[in-house]
């Protein structure tokens, strides 16, 4: 039984998509490498191939080394937070403590609320004179009188830092839950047989089990925070002066202040390699670490 | 009779003292998780001269509209309310018309380099959209398209189509392959065993996967603030930057927006809770 023309239909079907993945993600894709090797700028007429220039020039260019400094440490803190603050809570949880399901339920409301909001709220919340956690932290007597979160750039980026976190951490709890409650019994019998503690629970029993959802959920929140946009915008705008621009930040501003387009396609490739280089040293580790141990 | 799942770090296992510790450690991950969102509804309905209040209060003295009537008479939330419905439904639409042809495809059929495909869909999640912004503010430009909605519905269809296809793949493998070969003995042509058995069991996951994709597009803003450059146009994310001026934030009139927006998010996300639990789940298990 086969219908005619079977071999051709399944090609059909898969054109539409294939036209506007081509179109706006892999045509684009190509032209920014293209756009890295010229010079191009809206207020230039043409647009000259230039070849390497742009790469020697902004490789030499302070703004683009600290900019990637600061990604990697946005990245750095904002993961290890999120995914302790998300592990730890998912274990709470998985303790069935009476109203752990109202918590299940709320808990995913910070990675719902769009981004830009989540943004506003923080800033709001530590704001200088109305801010609600600025006033307790004043109060208890914690920090001077006239504090403000937003005058330097570490206390900046660490305001910025915790709206991150506040929005990322659910994502691991309810990933790393879900697998939590899917522990087969007879392993979690075994152990009990066996008169394991708690804590040999945990690291013989449970962390074996929700390691490859707790590395699968770091890599994509990894993604997620490397190329942050939203949060920082919104809280800091990159300041003050220009202290927490990250690479995102840094290729927006490129492009759409300055309208330098060659600079932010360059910077962009070099933002992407440099992911892509650590996905892949990450990948190599863990891979590593696997044949050490076996 | 189903026998009973045994949590590993079962609370009873914990001593009286250990139990205080427990229920601390959750009412602190309830405040954490909910009081900054209790705070943006709060403060939605306070006036300039409370939000500034020393100390300030933990409950409204009233429940004042104001800032919600403000909202939409001082500032155009009206306006950018439409513009992203406008936006988000085109994108909803465009990409369930281009993903789930896709999805049956990869799905049900098989051709050559559908392997291919599919692992191709799982590497564009890793493409930041930062990388894609310069090329397609040019290409857009080209197209006459920049400074209207149709240089973000554009992009945004084409970003949201793999999740989508992967989404969907799912609901159509689960399908039995009895179904359609019955449709075909009987004499349906593909097209007819497509709509007639395929789409009615696979329309719920193709309706849960539209409301991922209006959430991702609804609150989508770096493409939105950088293509957009006339007011009028703003989509609500964006237009949240118009209650702040150089010198003085209307707090008040920015949370009202701030839960304008986040309502349908909150209601189509609760309405499809289980879908992004389980799904979303056994999506990153591998």
């Amino acid at each position: 039984m086969k219908h005619r023309n079977t071999y051709i239909i399944p090609y059909v079907l898969m054109t539409p998509a294939a036209v506007m993945l081509g179109l706006f993600i892999l045509y684009p894709m190509l032209m920014n490498i293209i756009t890295s090797f010229q010079s191009y700028s809206l207020v230039q007429i043409g647009r000259p191939f230039v070849g390497f220039a742009n790469y020697k020039a902004l490789l030499t260019d302070a703004r683009i080394w600290s900019a990637i400094k600061r990604t990697i440490i946005w990245t750095l803190v904002n993961l290890c937070f999120s995914l302790a603050l998300g592990l730890g809570s998912a274990l709470l949880l998985s303790t069935r403590f009476r109203g752990n399901n109202i918590i299940k339920s709320l808990i995913l409301i910070p990675w719902i609320l769009p981004s830009v909001i989540t943004g506003y709220t923080w800033s709001l919340m530590l704001n200088e004179d109305a801010g609600i956690i600025t006033w307790l932290l004043k109060t208890l007597q914690l920090v001077s009188r006239d504090f403000s979160w937003f005058r330097t750039g570490a206390l900046s980026m660490t305001a910025a830092m915790m709206a991150n976190i506040w929005r990322a951490f659910p994502f691991f709890s309810l990933m790393i839950f879900a697998k939590l409650s899917t522990i087969p019994n007879d392993h979690v019998e075994a152990a009990l047989i066996e008169g394991v503690n708690k804590r040999q629970m945990f690291t013989y029993v449970s962390f074996p089990y929700i390691k490859p959802v707790v590395v699968s959920c770091t890599y994509l929140v990894f993604i997620w925070t490397f190329n942050a946009y939203d949060i920082i915008k919104v809280m800091t705008n990159g300041g003050p002066a220009e202290l927490t621009t990250t690479m995102s930040i840094l290729v927006q501003k490129e492009a759409f202040q300055y309208f330098s387009l060659s600079n932010a396609a360059t910077m962009s490739v070099i933002m992407f390699t440099l992911m892509t280089l650590i996905i892949l040293l990450a990948y190599l580790l863990l891979k590593l670490v696997r044949k050490v141990k076996a | 009779m189903k026998k009973l799942k045994i949590a590993p770090h079962s609370v009873k296992r914990y001593s009286k003292p250990e139990k205080t510790g427990i229920g601390l450690l959750a009412l602190l991950l309830f405040v954490l998780v909910l009081f900054p969102f209790y705070w943006i509804i709060l403060t939605s309905f306070k006036d300039t001269l409370q939000i500034y209040d020393i100390p300030p209060s933990l409950i409204p003295k009233k429940i004042d509209f104001m800032n919600y009537i403000a909202a939409f008479t001082q500032y155009k939330v009206g306006m950018f309310l439409g513009n992203s419905l406008k936006v988000t439904v085109m994108t909803v639409l465009g990409t369930t018309f281009v993903a789930t042809p896709a999805a049956y495809s990869l799905a049900r059929l098989k051709f050559k380099g559908s392997a291919q495909i599919k692992s191709f869909l799982g590497i564009t999640q890793m493409f930041p959209v930062v990388v894609l912004l310069v090329p397609l503010f040019i290409f857009c430009n080209k197209l006459n398209l920049y400074n209207s909605h149709g240089s973000l519905i554009l992009p945004y269809i084409a970003m949201q189509t793999p999740v989508s296809i992967i989404l969907q793949m799912s609901y159509f493998v689960d399908v039995p392959k009895e179904m359609e070969e019955a449709a075909v003995i009987d004499g349906c042509s593909l097209f007819q065993s497509f709509f007639y058995i395929m789409l009615p069991l696979v329309i719920s996951g193709i309706v849960a996967t539209s409301i991922y994709t209006f959430i991702q597009v609804w609150q989508e803003f770096l493409i939105a603030s950088s293509f957009i450059t006339s007011r009028d146009l703003y989509t609500l994310t964006v237009g949240l930057s118009t209650f702040k001026g150089d010198e003085l934030t209307d707090w008040g009139a920015l949370m009202a927006t701030s839960v304008i927006i986040a309502i349908p998010a909150m209601i189509l996300f609760t309405s499809s809770q289980d879908f992004f639990i389980n799904r979303l789940a056994g999506g990153v298990k591998e």
